[in-house]
Formats: structure tokens, C-alpha cells, sequence
């Protein structure tokens, strides 16, 4: 998981590009309490979608159930995000 | 001449002394049994009393009185054809007075067991069954639809990375040295009973409140941050290998409601 920094909310989970079920949709969520910011400016406090499911925030799929899953590399560069990413994860 | 026998003679100087003998023994015991009677109670009352079951309720108390009332009244008959019998007349504090012209339930004699003076301990509500009636801390209760709830009333349901909380929650069983920035690690080697027992302590505090405890809220989510003041637990994570694993004392609960989202030390 590429992440751009740690949660403002619970102050530990390392916020990850996610990509909806759709794979259309990217937003920032964080893996330890599901915040979630819709950019990486991580403007603004974060939203909280309804667990477990978290639907996406722009279609009617959802950020859990598979294809959804963590942006590569190449879905990040896709998106002009590459330079707000601080690292990887396991 | 003819000789007397001398069997027939002890024969004839016994039979005399034993018919005294006989006699003196019958009116002493005639005597001793009158006066027996005279001051003890009638003790087949106190054990048919003592059969009976312990009284508990109002109304077997009086079934058991109007028993009693009956038990007395034949005895006292009884009593009074004997004396007859016998040609002793009965004075007044005899046995039959005793027996009939007080109130039954102040006799000395009888023993009616109530529980207040049965020799049986009263039936005492042990610790151990308080304890079954309230799980310990850490115990789940299992809802339906894969929800949990622990002893102190905190679900876990699906949700997370791992699909369900309790899987995530046990991630903080151990560390991830890897990890960026802070893992929160909490002790009890890894068993998932103590550390839950950790998160429903937390969660007791918390609702309590107090200058340990602080709040943040943030939609229909809640965060507490709650001060353990002992070590629960120590940081990992790249940042905490870094420090030398500081000790943990707080715990910090992301909460929905009653639904955990995440607990974990700091």
C-alpha cells in the first residue's frame, strides 16, 4: 500500500490511495480508522462512510468488497497523485 | 418324720420378699412417671412438629397451627380419661392446662423450624454465581451476524482490511517493526482475552470520565484517549523501534456508538 501520511483522526493508521469497486474512483482512506479525505491535500476533516460497506463517495460501488483495493503505482501516476506519496507499506 | 424339702422351703420364704419387692418397684414407678408427666411437655407434640416441613408461608403456618391446636386437644383428652382411669385428679397448671390454655406458637416445647431457628444456613447468594450472572471483562457474547459483543457492551463486527474488527483490533496483538510511524502494541502475548479485557477496561473508564480521559468527536464517531495509569502496552512500529519501544499507558478507542472501529495503546 502507497501511502500519503498519517490519519489527523485516530493519530496511526497510514492513509492509502484506495480504489473503489468500480476502479474508477480514487480517494484516501485511512487503514486504521476508514477516514477518508476525496484528495490527497487532505483538506477539511475527513468523512466517515457507512461500515461496513463504505459505498463510494461517486458510484454505487463500495471501497471493500473486491476489485476494490489499494492503488499501484501506475493507477497513482494515473491520477497526478505521484508526489504526495511518502512511502510504502507490507 | 418327714423331712421338709428344702426347695419348697426358699420357694416359700422368696415368694413374699419378691411380691414386695414387685410392689415397691411398680409405685415407684407409678410415682416417678406422674411426676413426669406433671412437668415435662408432652414430647410426642415436639416430634410431630419437628416431622413436619418448615413452615415458610402464612397460610402453612396456619394449616400448621390449627395441626397443632388439633394434636393438643386429643392429648388433652387422652390426659383426662387417664386421670380418670387412675383416680388422680389433675389441679390447675397440670399438664393439660399447659397444654391447652396458652397460645400455642409462644410454647417453649414446641419446635416449629422456621428458617429463623433452623440450625440450616440460610440460603446465601454465593460470589461465584454474581460472578457467572456478570461476564468477566474480555468475554464476547456472540450476536449474530458475525457481531460480537464484549462484557462491557462493545460490538465487533465485520469491517476493515482484514473484514472484521477483531482480526484488526489483533493486529495490535503484536508488532509491525515495518510498519510507518507508530503501532500501538498491547501486552498479553498476543491472546486475544486479555487484550480485549484491556479495550473493555478502557471503555468503563472512559463512560465514566474524568481528568484521564479526553474526547473527540467528530460526526457519529467518538474518540477516546483514555489514561490505563499502569503499562498496557508499548509503541512499535518504525517509530517506536526507532525510540526503543516506549512503554504504552493510554488507550485510544475509535468508536460508531457502541461499534468499535479501532482501539489501540499509545
Amino acid at each position: 500500500m502507497y501511502y500519503v501520511g498519517t490519519c489527523s483522526f485516530c493519530e496511526q493508521g497510514n492513509l492509502g490511495v484506495r480504489l473503489c469497486s468500480n476502479t474508477e474512483h480514487a480517494v484516501i482512506l485511512c487503514d486504521e480508522c476508514d477516514a477518508l479525505w476525496l484528495s490527497p491535500e487532505l483538506k477539511g476533516k475527513p468523512a466517515f462512510l457507512e461500515e461496513p460497506d463504505l459505498p463510494c463517495p461517486y458510484c454505487p460501488g463500495n471501497l471493500t468488497e473486491s476489485p476494490a483495493c489499494w492503488a499501484s503505482m501506475g493507477e497513482i501516476i494515473e491520477r497526478g497523485w505521484i508526489a504526495t506519496i511518502k512511502g510504502e507499506t507490507d | 418324720m418327714k423331712q421338709p424339702d428344702p426347695k419348697q422351703r426358699g420357694s416359700k420364704m422368696k415368694s413374699p420378699s419378691w411380691t414386695i419387692a414387685i410392689v415397691v418397684f411398680l409405685s415407684l414407678y407409678f410415682i416417678l412417671q406422674r411426676q413426669q408427666e406433671e412437668n415435662d411437655p408432652p414430647d410426642h407434640q415436639v416430634n410431630q412438629v419437628q416431622n413436619q416441613k418448615p413452615i415458610s408461608s402464612s397460610g402453612e403456618s396456619r394449616e400448621a397451627l390449627s395441626r397443632l391446636k388439633e394434636t393438643d386437644h386429643h392429648a388433652k383428652i387422652k390426659k383426662e380419661k387417664g386421670s380418670d382411669q387412675t383416680g388422680i385428679k389433675q389441679q390447675d397448671g397440670s399438664a393439660a392446662s399447659h397444654s391447652n390454655s396458652r397460645p400455642i406458637t409462644a410454647s417453649p416445647a414446641i419446635k416449629i423450624q422456621t428458617p429463623a431457628n433452623s440450625n440450616r444456613p440460610p440460603p446465601v447468594v454465593s460470589s461465584k454465581s454474581t460472578a457467572h450472572s456478570q461476564p468477566e471483562l474480555g468475554q464476547l457474547r456472540d450476536l449474530g451476524g458475525k457481531v460480537w459483543e464484549s462484557a462491557a457492551g462493545l460490538k465487533y463486527g465485520p469491517g476493515s482490511r482484514e473484514k472484521h474488527r477483531l482480526l484488526h483490533i489483533m493486529r495490535h496483538a503484536e508488532d509491525q517493526p515495518k510498519r510507518p510511524g507508530k503501532h500501538g502494541v498491547f501486552l498479553g502475548a498476543g491472546d486475544r482475552k486479555k487484550v480485549l479485557a484491556l479495550i473493555d477496561e478502557a471503555y468503563l473508564k472512559a463512560l465514566k470520565g474524568g481528568r484521564k480521559i479526553e474526547k473527540k468527536k467528530e460526526g457519529n464517531r467518538v474518540v477516546y484517549t483514555v489514561e490505563m495509569g499502569r503499562r498496557i502496552g508499548y509503541v512499535g512500529g518504525s517509530v517506536g523501534n526507532k525510540q526503543g519501544k516506549p512503554s504504552a499507558s493510554k488507550i485510544r478507542l475509535v468508536l460508531e456508538g457502541t461499534n468499535v472501529i479501532t482501539a489501540f495503546p499509545l
